[in-house]
């Protein structure tokens, strides 16, 4: 029954080590001497990767550990990029997966009684709003948003972690009710919290919690009418600010046409494509790219920038990547034991989902870029923890759903074979009377 | 070209490889796990050895053991006959297929499995499960229950 859970994964953890060592080994000759902080840090990644798989094994015997295997594989290539552009922003974001992996395993521990979440539910949301609404006025500005707090000189996002709290409150209001009037409180949270995000200018948060609500609310209803409808007022809604703020009408100009404000604001998308396009198929090499050419190369552009020193295929690969996240992600939901769980994991998995397809289709120009950042691999704290909770999430479901399969396995073993003796024992006392 | 760009530009297939090696192998892992999730939730179907009659109350209580092929029917040729009920000769049948029992019939009008009505030509059947026959209502179970009034 173990090999449910993690079906020979030895070797696809040894192909992640292999990376790590051969990226690292590489980045020590990087500067033309050797560095041995390279292999030092690389050395700390390796233990990190191991450290986390084998927590996962001990903590939860049944958790998926191929979804942990394509974290690790994310995370350490966010290592190896982070690393090659700035060893000390590398530090910092080694200290957040520390953190985030800290949180991924209370999680973990945590969903084994989900019923928390529910009676927090409300206590969530009024959290959620009020963050929202205090950034509003003691928000910091970065990059355009003013989505951030300081605390004790730390700057947090914390509309990552209204997404974390997104994905239980949709969880349990779905879970008991499907009709929309029984769903108004949960619809004018998620319309607060976009219009607070939007205020803020932080757009892309604003499209993520959309999203995500929409698919989490149709998996969940399978009202495709109500679906279509919350869907056209979200391209209203999306209308109205595109009216209303000079921000998003700036956006939409940019994607539209990066080259014509190439000098000034399309300078960040044009170089974007130039570096990937630089690339080519098979990519310049580890450390041979030009990665600070681009405006945010290591948070919103990091794609672009392994795009040029890993090629397109390779980008192509790391989006298979997710994809094969997504799928596991879904999986577990489809074997959760309840509902409540089910939409849970499923609330996890889109909002990865959703993220990655938001920064990455952002990148490529095929939608409008918003400044959200690729989950597990670009440089940022919030981001990290964020990311980690939402795995731990999902092992925990998963380890729960598998610790019931085993049970229900060997009990039925166990009934089969009573049954089996109760009627060899009748057969016995048949002949005995003939 | 620099030693460093040499091994570089190498290393970017070798990086590539190991990426492409990774994903063929979540996809084999994903499959062969997929296949054992599917192996175990059969014999969690296979279990069911038994079906327990709530409805019509003349029937209530009895119990019948699954063979390879069950009819269900008024008919007294049938592995499960109810003589007294508004169900035809031969009006569903439980089979043993592929590992699994699963439940089928041509009449699915006022027929339903947990509920919901039966659309698929064949529904595999779990323990646990409530079938719906015109006024005929039985669960499936794993091992003969205590219960019931007299044996089938």
């Amino acid at each position: 029954m173990r090999k449910l859970r993690h079906a020979r994964c030895a070797s696809a953890l040894g192909v992640v080590l292999l990376f790590i060592l051969a990226a690292f080994s590489l980045l020590a000759f990087h500067e033309g001497s050797f560095d041995a902080g390279a292999l030092l840090f690389g050395g700390v990644v390796l233990l990190t990767v191991l450290l986390s798989y084998c927590l996962l094994a001990c903590f939860a015997a049944h958790a998926d550990r191929l979804l942990m295997l394509i974290v690790c594989f994310l995370y350490a290539l966010g290592m190896v990029m982070q690393y090659r552009i700035s060893p000390e922003t590398a530090l910092h974001q080694l200290i957040m997966l520390g953190i985030g992996l800290v949180g991924m395993l209370l999680m973990l521990i945590l969903m084994r009684k989900p019923r928390i979440f529910r009676i927090l539910s409300i206590p969530m949301a009024l959290l959620s709003l009020g963050i929202l609404a205090a950034l509003l006025f003691v928000g910091k500005e970065s990059g355009g948003a003013r989505n951030w707090i300081s605390i004790g000189g730390i700057l947090f996002q914390p509309s990552e972690f209204v997404k974390v709290a997104l994905v239980f409150l949709l969880a349990d209001a779905l879970t008991d009710h499907t009709h929309v009037k029984d769903l108004l409180p949960i619809l004018l949270f998620v319309m607060v919290a976009i219009s607070l995000l939007v205020l803020q200018r932080d757009l892309g948060a604003a499209m993520l919690l959309a999203g995500v609500f929409l698919l989490v609310f149709f998996v969940a209803t399978s009202n495709i009418r109500a679906t279509l409808a919350a869907m056209l007022l979200g391209g209203a809604g999306a209308y109205a600010s595109y009216l209303l703020f000079d921000h998003v009408r700036a956006r939409i100009a940019i994607w539209q046409d990066p080259w014509a404000t190439y000098s000034t604001s399309g300078y960040q998308i044009a170089q974007g494509l130039m570096a990937i396009a630089s690339g080519g198929l098979w990519g310049l090499g580890l450390g041979l790219g030009s990665p600070k050419m681009i405006p945010a190369y290591h948070t919103d552009y990091i794609f672009a920038v392994i795009c040029e020193e890993f090629g397109i295929v390779f980008g192509i690969g790391v989006i298979m990547l997710y994809l094969l996240l997504v799928v596991r992600g879904v999986l577990i939901s489809l074997n959760a034991q309840d509902r409540f769980s089910m939409l849970a994991a499923f609330g996890a998995t889109a909002l990865l989902a959703v993220q990655t397809f938001v920064i990455i289709g952002g990148v490529i120009k095929l939608i409008p870029l918003t400044g959200i950042t690729m989950p597990f691999v670009s440089y940022g704290g919030s981001s990290m923890i964020a990311c980690m909770l939402l795995v731990g999430i999902l092992e925990g479901i998963a380890a729960q759903s598998g610790t019931l399969l085993e049970d229900a396995l060997i009990r039925a073993a166990d009934e089969t074979l009573s049954a089996a003796q109760e009627d060899a024992t009748e057969m016995e006392c048949e002949e005995d009377a003939q | 070209m620099s030693a460093y760009e040499v091994v570089s530009s190498i290393m970017r297939y070798v990086f590539l490889g190991t990426l492409l090696y990774f994903i063929v192998l979540l996809i084999v892992r994903s499959i062969s796990e997929w296949r054992y999730l599917r192996m175990a939730q059969r014999i969690l179907q296979l279990s069911i050895h038994w079906i327990l009659v709530i409805e019509p109350e003349k029937y209530r209580g009895k119990w019948f053991p699954l063979k390879e092929y069950n009819d269900i029917g008024s008919g007294s040729e049938c592995e499960i006959p109810l003589a007294q009920t508004e169900l035809k000769a031969r009006h569903a049948r439980i089979v043993l297929k592929n590992g699994e029992y699963r439940f089928s019939t041509k009449k699915r009008r006022y027929c339903e499995i947990n509920g919901q009505p039966v659309i698929r030509r064949e529904t595999p059947l779990a323990d646990g499960d409530i079938i719906w026959i015109q006024d005929v209502c039985f669960i499936c179970h794993r091992t003969r229950g205590k219960e019931g009034l007299d044996d089938a």
